[in-house]
């Protein structure tokens, strides 16, 4: 009954305004040296019409109890509806977190998924790409920084012995990540096919030949949806007659010798995809070489590079000063010194594509 | 009349603005879009359109700061759709704009120059 604000406020006001009478009464009767029993109480109601007044404060204090306990009663109301939709609120909310959570646990799964994919792939690419032990074997100080943007990549260092000749390449393929794995491993067993079987030895025609071939593999001539292919620094080495023959596709080599840093520059071409007009022969140069010269060939991951603000590039200066300052230590250390330097360099910044320097020292 | 083609910049790509009634086409930012293909194709859909009735005097303003190697044969790809202006007695001019600091663009823009015939203004800046 006293859960409604509204009784319970006037059963209370109606209490209290009845102490009044009852108290003046008690008074009336005491002053005036009367016994206290229920008749003298009714002859001293009926003998003082003041006392009717008096009895009038049960009737007016229950009114304004009740009224008091009526806005108790809407604030108890609102307050009701306040609750409940805040648990309608909740409610909702819990429910739609139920569903992030499901989505999120679904997008982890994909995430997993692919990322297992992606590791797996790796382990293929590790195995395929060039078998760099025995590079190590044949040139025990050369080094290798290889710092893939993704998992997998589109840049791969490739390295061949055939016919007593030693060829090197820092190779960069279209894209990075899946989509240039995909072209590393195009390029890749172009390479071995051209040089082991089609036994083409110049560098310029084994540029040559792997433009056409990735051409024709990716059937790039009639149509332009395909724009993919690499870009390349290759070297033949003699080392009988102590030569290097080298031919790019847009990446230099640097052949660092006694009398200090020498670059030979690339052709402009790119192979695969873009339909040259005024496309011509790679270039073959050759030099010759010293005993503990060193050839460094690397690819555009590294030189365009941000730094952490993202305003400017790595570029080749580091590079220059790695190859030749004498700080930087023996060639098989260059690889962690270039490393070291990139990850002061680029900060918190993304990286931005594959990165890959070759260092082998003849 | 050709529909102006605009594009806002991404984090990843440049804004583009292609607009055929000036003959005025200015790329400005970096060009490393994680799909080339999807992001190159519409404008060299429109770049084909636009050679087919194009503007007596054509502006090719680019400011690239970054682009990726496949960025960089989409790029000379939609150059080399320009050629054919050339080709048609119409005036084509490249304005090559890269930072002072930047030797990698700058020589981009040389190797480009050397393998279109096209008439660039190289305008470091």
């Amino acid at each position: 009954m006293f859960g409604d604000a509204r009784i319970s406020y006037a059963f209370f006001g109606l209490l209290f305004g009845l102490c009044f009478p009852l108290i003046a009464t008690l008074f009336d009767i005491t002053v005036q040296g009367q016994d206290v029993s229920f008749a003298n109480m009714l002859a001293a109601q009926q003998n003082q019409p003041l006392h009717w007044v008096i009895d009038s404060a049960p009737l007016f204090l229950g009114l304004f109890s009740f009224m008091a306990g009526r806005k108790q009663h809407e604030v108890v109301l609102i307050n009701e509806g306040l609750e409940s939709q805040v648990r309608q609120r909740t409610e909702q909310l819990s429910e739609q977190n139920e569903e992030l959570r499901l989505i999120h646990g679904e997008l982890q799964d994909g995430l997993d998924r692919i990322s297992q994919s992606i590791n797996y792939a790796q382990r293929i690419q590790d195995a395929i790409v060039s078998d760099l032990r025995e590079m190590q074997s044949d040139f025990p100080e050369s080094s290798i920084f290889f710092r893939p943007r993704d998992v997998v990549s589109g840049d791969f260092p490739w390295y061949l012995k055939h016919d007593g000749k030693h060829y090197f390449a820092a190779v960069d393929c279209t894209g990075h990540g899946v989509p240039g794995a995909f072209m590393s491993l195009i390029g890749y067993f172009l390479l071995n096919r051209i040089v082991k079987d089609q036994g083409i030895t110049e560098t310029g025609d084994i540029l040559c030949q792997l433009h056409l071939a990735v051409v024709n593999l990716l059937n790039q001539r009639s149509d332009m949806q395909v724009h993919d292919g690499m870009d390349l620094a290759l070297c033949r080495v003699d080392v009988e007659k102590r030569e290097v023959q080298f031919s790019g596709a847009c990446n230099p080599v640097y052949h660092v010798g006694r009398e200090g840093l020498e670059v030979y520059k690339a052709d402009v071409w790119s192979i695969g995809g873009v339909h040259y007009k005024k496309r011509c022969p790679y270039i073959s140069q050759s030099f010759q070489y010293e005993t503990g010269d060193v050839l460094v060939m690397f690819t555009d991951g590294i030189t365009d590079q941000f730094d952490a603000q993202g305003k400017d590039k790595f570029g080749y200066a580091p590079i220059k000063k790695l190859v030749t300052d004498p700080q930087s230590g023996e060639v098989a250390a260059w690889s962690n010194v270039i490393g070291l330097e990139m990850q002061q360099w680029m900060g918190d910044h993304r990286q931005m594509d594959d990165m890959l320097l070759m260092a082998v020292k003849l | 009349m050709l529909q102006r083609l605009q594009l806002d910049a991404t984090e990843d790509t440049p804004i583009v603005d292609f607009d055929a009634s000036t003959g005025l086409l200015s790329v400005i930012g970096r060009a490393l879009p994680e799909d080339a293909h999807s992001f190159f194709s519409p404008i060299q859909i429109w770049v084909q359109d636009y050679v087919r009735s194009p503007a007596e005097n054509t502006v090719i303003d680019l400011r690239i700061d970054y682009f990726n190697s496949a960025a960089t044969r989409y790029i000379f790809n939609i150059l080399l759709e320009f050629e054919k202006l050339t080709e048609d007695g119409k005036n084509v001019r490249v304005i090559w704009n890269f930072s002072k600091a930047d030797e990698m663009i700058a020589a981009k823009g040389e190797e480009l120059e050397s393998m279109l015939d096209i008439q660039f203004e190289m305008r470091p800046f």
